[in-house]
């Protein structure tokens, strides 16, 4: 019965629908690149990257008035939906014909060196799926230790744990002569 | 290259990451800006549910209250006791055929045949009823006459009748004889004269004791004539008064089958009924039917009725909806799996 009130309670106090909708565009604005990055890492193929990111958008948009600030931020929110949809993804690219694996799209930022960029690469290419995802959610995407337990089902100590076994590993990839 | 630090290795992977195409990006920010517009083959949008989180206490609500209602209407429906006017079923009705007699009961032993046309034997079928009356002190002379004319509005007659008024009100007792066919009829009126505190009906098949009456009393006039037969063949006085004993014998069968055909066609023409009248202080009730206390009565028994309902409800749907949990935790536990194995695969 509690539950129900509370549903009711909440139903009354939405907002309404044109500010969700600039909530939204604010969010997607803030967040578009670095979800790109998160899901080209994941699924390591440009075109498939796109559709998931469009994919991920859309359900969030239409799934916007669902979200709690209870259970995390926006963006963990945001990235916790493009997670399921990349993982989708991947579970359909299992069932079929695996698809060529290519890069997932051009850097756009001007390294430095464009030769430590290629390293980083390599290095992260070494790494296996779950901690290249960890790093990319990490310092690709730039979520805090608690966003990255929330979008992965961890505890905060834990994430922080892989983390820092990712970066390691990285790290000592990064040395290692190609 | 040389062990980086945490710093310039966290750019550097920044740097690393996959950007999208502008064109991507330009063609998704005009799909944001336009609100996700849905295809034009879609012509109609389906009417899309409520979130999960209202839908489903709201089905279990709804699901809850009707099946409350179901079983308080069914409850109520039923009586919560004996002799209650809910005990009178239809059924009831059905066991009774209704029988043409007169008050005089001559005509219901018709003394060719215990049985129709068909052959069938035709029931025959005492009935008798109780009717517990309650009403305002001051209401009591007024009820107990109206019972007695709604007795001689149907052609019975007032038994027998004892009233003992007081200061705070009393009790009245009626034995009456109504003709059957006008019983439900005259129990209907007579219910309208006060609260109806219980009500019952009772039958007794008297058909075996009709039949064997009209046996006897067959059995004795064959015996009469061929009696009165043998008297005119009889050449003695000793052998005609002999037979004249035994027409004596059988004129006395005869008397006595009629007789109790007679109380039986009575009985069966005419039902007693019972009145037993309350009066109790307080004032008179607005025409003796339905008062406050009534109200309250009847309002506690249908609040036990819907809160027994509920309670019914909650023991059936409980389990339902723990299943229903556990089921959907399941499947989002197993689709949770699924999608962490697909990461483990690559």
């Amino acid at each position: 019965m509690s539950q129900a009130l509370a549903a009711v309670a909440r139903l009354a106090h939405r907002p309404a629908a044109r500010a969700t909708f600039r909530d939204f565009e604010a969010l997607y604005r803030s967040c578009r690149d670095d979800v790109y990055g998160y899901v080209g890492t994941m699924v390591r193929d440009a075109a498939t990257a796109e559709d998931v990111v469009a994919t991920a958008f859309e359900r969030a948009y239409r799934r916007h008035s669902q979200y709690d600030p209870r259970r995390g931020t926006e963006r963990a929110w945001v990235f916790g939906i493009a997670r399921n949809a990349a993982l989708d993804e991947l579970r359909r690219r299992k069932r079929h014909a695996a698809l060529p694996l290519e890069p997932a799209g051009e850097s756009a930022a001007p390294a430095e060196d464009p030769t430590q960029r290629a390293t980083v690469r390599a290095a992260l290419d070494t790494l296996r799926t779950r901690e290249r995802e960890i790093v990319a959610l990490k310092y690709g995407a730039g979520l805090s230790n608690g966003e990255l337990a929330g979008v992965l089902g961890l505890s905060e100590s834990n994430a922080g744990t892989l983390v820092h076994r990712a970066m390691t590993k990285l790290r000592e990839a990064c040395c290692v002569p190609a | 290259m040389s062990l980086p630090e945490s710093a310039e290795l966290a750019r550097l992977v920044r740097d690393a990451r996959p950007r999208p195409r502008e064109a991507f990006s330009a063609a998704l920010d005009a799909r944001v800006t336009a609100g996700f517009p849905r295809e034009k083959t879609r012509r109609r949008r389906r009417p899309s549910l409520p979130r999960p989180s209202v839908l489903y206490p709201a089905l279990g609500l709804a699901a809850t209250a009707i099946v409350a209602l179901a079983l308080a209407t069914s409850l109520l429906g039923s009586g919560a006791g004996t002799g209650t006017p809910g005990d009178i079923r239809p059924a009831d009705h059905a066991l009774v055929e209704p029988i043409p007699t007169t008050p005089q009961g001559e005509s219901v032993v018709p003394p060719s045949s215990a049985r129709d046309a068909a052959g069938a034997p035709q029931r025959k079928v005492e009935r008798s009823a109780l009717l517990e009356l309650a009403t305002g002190a001051g209401d009591l002379d007024r009820v107990a006459g109206g019972v007695v004319r709604a007795t001689d509005a149907s052609g019975g007659l007032v038994a027998s009748s004892q009233v003992d008024a007081g200061a705070t009100g009393g009790t009245a007792h009626f034995d009456l004889r109504v003709p059957t066919d006008r019983l439900d009829a005259t129990l209907a009126a007579l219910s309208r004269l006060g609260h109806v505190h219980s009500r019952s009906q009772s039958t007794d098949d008297v058909t075996g004791a009709v039949v064997s009456a009209r046996e006897r009393l067959s059995d004795a006039q064959a015996e009469r004539r061929a009696l009165l037969r043998a008297l005119g063949r009889a050449r003695t006085s000793t052998q005609a008064e002999a037979i004249r004993a035994r027409l004596r014998l059988a004129r006395t069968e005869i008397a006595s089958a009629r007789g109790d055909l007679h109380a039986l066609g009575r009985r069966t023409a005419f039902s007693s009924v019972s009145v037993m009248l309350s009066a109790r202080g307080g004032g008179a009730s607005g025409g003796g039917s339905f008062g406050p206390d009534d109200v309250l009565h009847d309002a506690i028994r249908i609040l036990g009725a819907v809160a027994g309902g509920l309670l019914v409800a909650l023991a059936v749907l409980l389990p339902v909806a723990a299943l229903v949990a556990l089921a959907w935790l399941g499947a989002r536990t197993v689709r949770r799996r699924s999608r962490e194995r697909a990461l483990d695969a690559i």
